[in-house]
């Protein structure tokens, strides 16, 4: 079918032309096949086989696996959990970084030294951050309890990573801290980006600083906003570190997530079927997000 | 709208520096709130971390922390590790990453747009999600608890950042001056190199310190693939210790802080071009 006269000939042109080209992508190509693409394919195959205890596929073809995981009594539950900490975090991540980046946007003393300290939780390392916060929330001889009871805001120490609801809430907190910086930053270089003639022809035509910011910057924004909230939200599903170092999904699994639950399902409970199940769910779910954000970053090329 | 009318005591421009500060100050706070209680409790006696009441800032500071952690868990092995890790996956994804990069910089060949959304799509897709997958390839090439391993796949999760980083970069370096290099007698691959490298320094700097603390700061790889003892990074180290029955908090913060340490001025260095590149990849 492709064999069309001169397609060889123009095979071998392009091949002359860009041979270099070829060669100097061998060695990353390589890189991805081995250490990303076959993983991939091979969960997917394993998924959908009997596993035995040491993780080996043993016969191809049942969905077992997923039926299992179906019938997990958790997984209601995880499902939930798991939508609520990646749209949560997400959603108080831009209430917080929007108005942020607009304050960063406007000149004021002291502003670099501002930003470099805003972004000292996206610098740190994940695990040293989760485990700060774990001490500041310790129960007994934790920071904040102390400084709440000082205040007066509480009368009585909480015992935070050991209740559900401050649990879930602590997680989110800290997921919340360690990515709003990042996002604010993103915001701010779109604000940055928008050509400042736009609000020269506002200003001529008499608009408020409301009307201004609702007819020029909300509109300009509104790309960079859904992308960046896209990625925002494709980072909070795959979040793991903050969850198991902080709370590892106790107590009673009521802060665990789907990335929290497969590895425990794994490794743990050595439910290795229903783990390689879940691995592929959100390898899906990560994939629809990626196709949805790749679409929307060529949208944002072509205008 | 009273105040505005006020003159000399309060500008319009000095309620809006007050609103600005009002809003920033607490964010600010709670962004270096963990780093404030991480150094105050290092500098603390066990008795004063652990008799009630709790302080803020400590009462008798001490740097026994900073002495006793090395012998209470093998810090200096972690650190050795952790620096491992980073330079490896530092040079093995450099040498991925530049060819790569050059040649989607430098040429239009078929099958490119594919490569690149490749490359977009795949930065989706962290350790934790493939990590079962990872995990039967690593156990079938024999490479389990191993730090070639944990290499090996760091390099290979920042690739794809990394190349569409330096690609960035070699894009503003205008084609003649290799060229140019290339009438003089040079390969093209010795007007790469001794050209467009020279050149891109703060591109490639940029990429490194961020493949440095990605190595340095990865969690989940190292925690599934590494057992031994004296082959633990930082992260898990420090990991391993909060999960003891008894915390000794106070040598963990001393350690915590000295691991912070490190990252925090590595990013201070390039925090501008780091943030700007991230930026860019994440817009394009």
């Amino acid at each position: 079918m492709l064999a069309r006269p001169g397609f060889l000939h123009r095979l071998r042109e392009e091949w002359a032309e860009n041979q270099l080209a070829y060669w100097l992508l061998v060695p990353s190509i390589l890189g991805f096949a081995i250490f990303l693409v076959f993983p991939i394919a091979n969960m997917i195959v394993t998924a959908f086989s009997d596993v035995d205890i040491m993780a080996h596929p043993t016969h191809f073809g049942t969905f077992q696996n997923f039926i299992d995981l179906a019938h997990d009594e958790r997984m209601p539950m995880i499902i939930r959990q798991t939508c609520l900490y990646a749209f949560g975090t997400v959603l108080i991540e831009v209430i917080i970084a929007f108005p942020l980046a607009l304050i960063l946007n406007t000149h004021f003393p002291g502003r670099s030294l501002a930003k470099a300290l805003l972004l000292i939780p996206w610098a740190m390392p994940y695990a040293v951050s989760a485990i700060t916060w774990k001490w500041i929330f310790h129960g007994q001889m934790g920071s904040l309890n102390y400084l709440l009871s000082e205040v007066g805001i509480i009368k009585d120490y909480v015992v935070w990573l050991g209740n559900p609801g401050t649990a879930f809430a602590a997680a989110m907190f800290v997921e919340v801290w360690s990515s709003v910086a990042f996002m604010a930053i993103t915001f701010l270089a779109g604000l940055q980006g928008i050509p400042p003639h736009i609000y020269d022809a506002a200003k001529m035509d008499g608009a408020g600083a409301w009307q201004e910011f609702r007819d020029m910057t909300v509109p300009q924004m509104r790309n960079v906003f859904m992308i960046v909230t896209l990625l925002s939200i494709i980072w909070a599903f795959r979040s793991f570190a903050v969850i198991w170092i902080l709370t590892k999904g106790d107590p009673i699994f009521r802060t665990d997530i789907a990335a929290t639950y497969l590895y425990k399902l794994a490794f743990e409970f050595r439910h290795f079927g229903q783990g390689f199940a879940l691995s592929v769910c959100l390898f899906v779910v990560l994939t629809l997000f990626s196709v949805i954000y790749t679409r929307l970053l060529g949208a944002q090329e072509g205008a | 709208m009273i105040a505005k009318e006020t003159p000399g005591m309060l500008t319009p421009r000095m309620i809006k520096l007050v609103g600005i500060f009002g809003l920033l100050i607490p964010v600010l706070l709670i962004s270096i709130f963990p780093l404030i209680v991480m150094i105050s409790t290092s500098f603390k006696t066990s008795q004063e971390v652990y008799i009630p009441p709790p302080t803020f800032m400590p009462r008798a500071p001490t740097i026994q922390n900073y002495l006793d952690i090395w012998r209470v868990v093998p810090l200096g092995t972690y650190f050795w590790n952790s620096l491992l890790i980073g330079l490896g996956s530092t040079v093995a994804s450099l040498v991925l990453a530049i060819p790569a990069a050059y040649a989607l910089a430098r040429y239009r060949f078929v099958g490119k747009s594919v490569y690149v959304l490749f490359l977009l799509g795949i930065q989706m897709f962290p350790p934790i999600v493939l990590i079962l997958g990872l995990f039967r390839l690593i156990a079938s090439l024999n490479m389990l608890d191993s730090l070639v391993t944990i290499v090996v796949l760091n390099a290979i999760f920042s690739l794809s950042f990394n190349t569409w980083m330096l690609m960035g970069y070699f894009m503003t370096i205008p084609p003649e001056i290799e060229e140019a290099a290339m009438m003089d007698g040079n390969s093209r691959v010795g007007a790469m190199v001794r050209m467009v490298m020279p050149l891109s320094w703060p591109g490639l700097v940029a990429v490194a310190i961020f493949s440095f603390m990605n190595g340095w700061n990865e969690f989940t790889l190292p925690l599934t693939f590494l057992q031994s003892q004296d082959k633990l990074p930082l992260t898990i180290g420090l990991f391993k210790f909060v999960t003891r029955f008894k915390v000794e908090w106070h040598q963990l913060m001393a350690a915590s802080f000295l691991a912070t340490l490190v990252v925090v001025v590595l990013f201070m260095l390039v925090q501008d071009q780091l943030t700007r590149g991230m930026v860019a990849v994440s817009e394009k």
